[in-house]
């Protein structure tokens, strides 16, 4: 997903167009905004071509004598007179000549402590002091149309704001978040009385569905003590979508998000009842879910959902929807060899960073970094950027990716999942993958996960494998930690260690463990080490959607899995897969490991092209 | 598909953006100007005649330009450039260069002047400024003097606000950059930023409804 406010991408290609670039690159580089700008792009063109009104040179040249004269009169040192009004003041005034006094240093005081806080970010103790300047400007505002304006532009500074802070890798304070759900209530109970008002409509509503991305996107980094206010300004964003449609009134409730915004993906079906499932996980969907077209059964979806409290999932917006499965998005991650304001390098792949890119911390060489790629008009660039900060599965030492048998009933309340007798917390920002199939109990899946306080492993993502395996054999990929005799510990789940003299791997060792599960104990049956300490192996995850003798494609790319590549699964066109390898000598990527995650394709592999034609 | 598409895909479309915003040059070119002025402004703070006239005969007119679209009326105008003028060679010697252009300097005093006069005139009980423009170019005379485009512009301009039109003319037709317009102004960038969105817009309506 790429998110940005459109206001910041309008200025963006002012400021372009200002210096040369044609109005078709800036609408190039923004597709999906290109209907929305075109119209401004044009009309100021069409005013920076406006001549300019020439002055009388009568009047010019009367004006030049003036002002040579006032010159010359200052060479020589000469003070200006300057007329001076004596007032005179009765007793009775002075008092009210001093309270004036009094206000006009409270006002200048002031003034200059509210130009300071014109820049404030969220997290400055002056940011109070420009959200107050903000309400004072409204005061002065009488027409409700264009307070309404005022309002969506102050709304969409906090998306800025936001995103700002984000990039920074700062929390997310619940300040911002109240006053972006304040402003956009006031703007959509001004809209909503003023049906005519079509245009403010469409820019509410444009503007909704781009702060509700941006929402999502930054769930993790909001501080714990804003997640009320994270509620509401979600609920208020998704509700100002519908102002002006018979929707508005049955809105959607901060109650309705009380356990978090979750993505969930896959095959959606309808049920006897009328109620819909995704990967036979029960959504409710109705006239409050954002949706470009219709849901069909038998479709595969992806949405975005609200869980109440008692575990209830309501749709709030399809993000993607298709007859056919998709590819999963492609991610790599590895650490930065190279980053630019235009783009970052990681395994020797340059990865274009636009101005749409999210940007969560900042990159820096030799930081560890995960970049989800995103496929635009304008080519292959960085959807989403994550700086690395040792808590996410894509790195770090607690991160574990683990695969067994589903033991849970994900269509009941419950808070956490069991895979192969292994416990994971589902959080607000687990998300949930059945494009291979529902979620239902036996199932073959995969858990990210990353190791928190107390032994806790937090589930991060869930996916439905297709694949039948055999219910008690395991595989993971953690992080060796040790171990005492008997007993290997791998990124917080412990096994028994392998049978005979296998030597255990160096500590701190990226391991592939496949493992027997068997009273409720896990043993180590082989194992393979991807990387020793030190090393730094590029990690691709994503669907192969085809594999021509060594070399294999991920869509937007290829690697090379030779015969010197350890592969663990077997390799199938459409069936998705994660590979560890490093950059050769031509810039490319060798597979030194190669995970194999599906027994059989989830998509359907491209067909064959015509050569002669 | 060979391996080395995917480093080839992804180099090209650097490119590609590299190519779109290839601002070094003219970024380059604007130092090089706001230093080649400021070796002027240096001469006229000596009350150097000759710097003085170089500034007064870029000004004059862009002050001009700028009083005109603000006031629609050309007696006003001529008023209020000539005051500006004056005012730059009293007041040049306290100017430092901040890394602002010159130019933002000048138009901070012209905006200060035109909200004087607007005080002034309303103190008087004078007809609202932004009404004077109509009224101008309900003129023949004046209205022959213009290109059609100009007068559309100028009237569309009429129903906007006093900062949005002061946007629009700073930013579109004197050219100058947010922080320009921000200091100038006496707002934020941000602010600037939505302003202009919000200008954009409303001239847009204005204009589509007088022309469709």
């Amino acid at each position: 997903m790429l998110f940005r406010s459109f206001r910041s991408i309008l200025d963006e290609c002012l400021w372009a167009i200002q210096n040369g670039e044609t109005v078709e690159t800036c609408l190039g580089r923004h597709p999906r905004q290109a209907n929305r700008l075109l119209p401004y792009l044009e009309l100021a063109s069409r005013v920076s071509q406006t001549p300019n009104v020439d002055p009388r040179p009568i009047a010019q040249a009367t004006a030049w004598t003036a002002v040579r004269e006032r010159a010359g009169e200052l060479r020589a040192g000469k003070r200006r007179r300057r007329a001076v009004r004596i007032t005179s003041y009765g007793a009775w005034m002075r008092p009210m000549a001093a309270a004036a006094g009094a206000v006009a240093a409270l006002v200048a005081v002031s003034s200059g402590t509210a130009l300071a806080a014109q820049d404030a970010m969220p997290d400055s103790p002056l940011y109070r002091v420009k959200l107050a300047g903000e309400n004072v400007h409204l005061w002065l505002v009488f027409d409700e149309e264009h307070e309404a304006e005022i309002l969506l532009d102050q709304s969409d500074e906090r998306t800025d704001e936001i995103r700002a802070m984000t990039k920074d890798g700062k929390e997310i304070p619940g300040i911002v978040l109240d006053a972006m759900r304040d402003r956009n209530e006031r703007a959509a109970v001004i809209i909503a009385e003023r049906p005519e008002a079509t245009q403010l409509r469409d820019r509410l509503r444009g503007q909704a569905l781009d702060q509700e991305d941006l929402l999502v996107a930054v769930q993790a980094d909001v501080k714990p003590s804003a997640s009320s206010d994270y509620r509401e300004a979600f609920a208020s964003v998704h509700n100002s979508y519908f102002v002006g449609t018979g929707a508005f009134a049955s809105s959607l409730l901060s109650e309705e998000l009380a356990d978090g915004v979750q993505t969930v993906s896959g095959v959606v079906q309808r049920t006897e009842n009328g109620t819909w499932t995704v990967g036979g996980m029960a959504v409710g969907v109705d006239g409050r879910t954002i949706s470009g077209q219709e849901l069909m059964a038998g479709s595969t979806a992806e949405l975005i959902v609200g869980v109440s409290s008692n575990g209830r999932r309501q749709a709030l917006s399809v993000s993607r929807i298709s007859a056919m499965p998709t590819p999963s998005d492609l991610i790599v991650s590895g650490e930065i060899e190279e980053v630019t304001a235009d783009h970052i390098v990681i395994g020797g792949q340059t990865i274009p960073i636009t101005d749409a890119t999210f940007l969560k911390g900042q990159p820096r060489k030799g930081k560890k970094v995960s970049v989800r790629l995103s496929n635009t008009e304008a080519g292959v660039v960085a959807g989403t950027v994550s700086a690395g900060n040792g808590s996410s599965s894509e790195f770090g030492a607690s991160s574990l990716t683990f695969e067994g048998v589903m033991e849970t009933d994900l269509g009941q309340e419950t808070e956490q999942l069991v895979v192969s007798g292994q416990t994971f917390a589902i959080t607000a920002d687990t998300s949930f993958d059945f494009t291979a199939g529902d979620a239902a109990d036996g199932v073959r899946v995969q858990v990210e996960a990353s190791a928190v306080e107390d032994g806790v492993l937090e589930a991060e993502s869930l996916t439905v494998l297709a694949s039948e395996g055999d219910d008690n054999s395991t595989y993971l990929v953690g992080t060796f930690e040790g171990g005492r005799p008997g007993v290997w510990v791998v990124s917080g789940v412990e096994l028994d260690s392998p049978q005979g003299n296998a030597q255990e791997p160096d500590e701190e060792s990226l391991v592939a463990i496949d493992a027997e599960e068997s009273d409720d104990l896990l043993s180590v049956s082989s194992f393979f080490v991807i990387q020793a300490p030190g090393e730094n192996l590029v990690k691709v995850q994503g669907t192969a959607t085809t594999i021509d003798d060594t070399v294999w494609n991920f869509g937007f790319g290829a690697v090379t899995v030779d015969s010197t590549a350890e592969v663990s699964g077997r390799p199938i066109a459409g069936a998705r897969a994660i590979v560890w390898g490093s950059k050769d000598e031509t810039g490319s990527i060798d597979a030194v490991y190669v995970r194999v995650l599906d027994e059989r394709a989830v998509i359907s592999p491209p067909a064959e092209e015509d050569t002669d034609s | 598909m060979s391996v080395a598409v995917w480093t080839t895909v992804l180099a090209e479309s650097v490119k590609d953006r590299k190519g779109a915003q290839e601002t070094t040059g003219p970024a380059e070119r604007e130092d090089t100007a706001v230093l080649a002025e400021w070796e002027i402004v240096r001469r006229a703070q000596g009350y150097e005649e000759s710097a003085l006239q170089s500034l007064y005969e870029v000004y004059y007119p862009k002050v001009y330009n700028y009083a005109f679209l603000q006031l629609g009326d050309v007696q006003a105008a001529e008023d209020l450039s000539s005051d500006v003028m004056l005012k730059m060679v009293e007041s040049i010697k306290s100017y430092k260069f901040k890394g602002l252009p010159f130019s933002a300097w000048v138009f901070r005093i012209a905006r200060n002047r035109l909200i004087d006069l607007h005080r002034r005139r309303k103190r008087r009980g004078e007809v609202d400024l932004s009404e004077s423009i109509a009224g101008t170019l309900a003129s023949p005379q004046v209205m022959a003097e213009r290109a059609l485009e100009r007068g559309q512009i100028q009237v569309a301009l009429k129903h906007l606000t006093d900062e949005q039109r002061q946007v629009i003319v700073l930013k579109f037709l004197e050219g100058f950059d947010n922080r320009s317009i921000g200091s100038i102004m006496g707002r934020s960038e941000g602010a600037i930023k939505s302003l202009q969105h919000r200008a954009l817009g409303a001239l847009r309506r204005v204009l589509y409804e007088e022309e469709f």
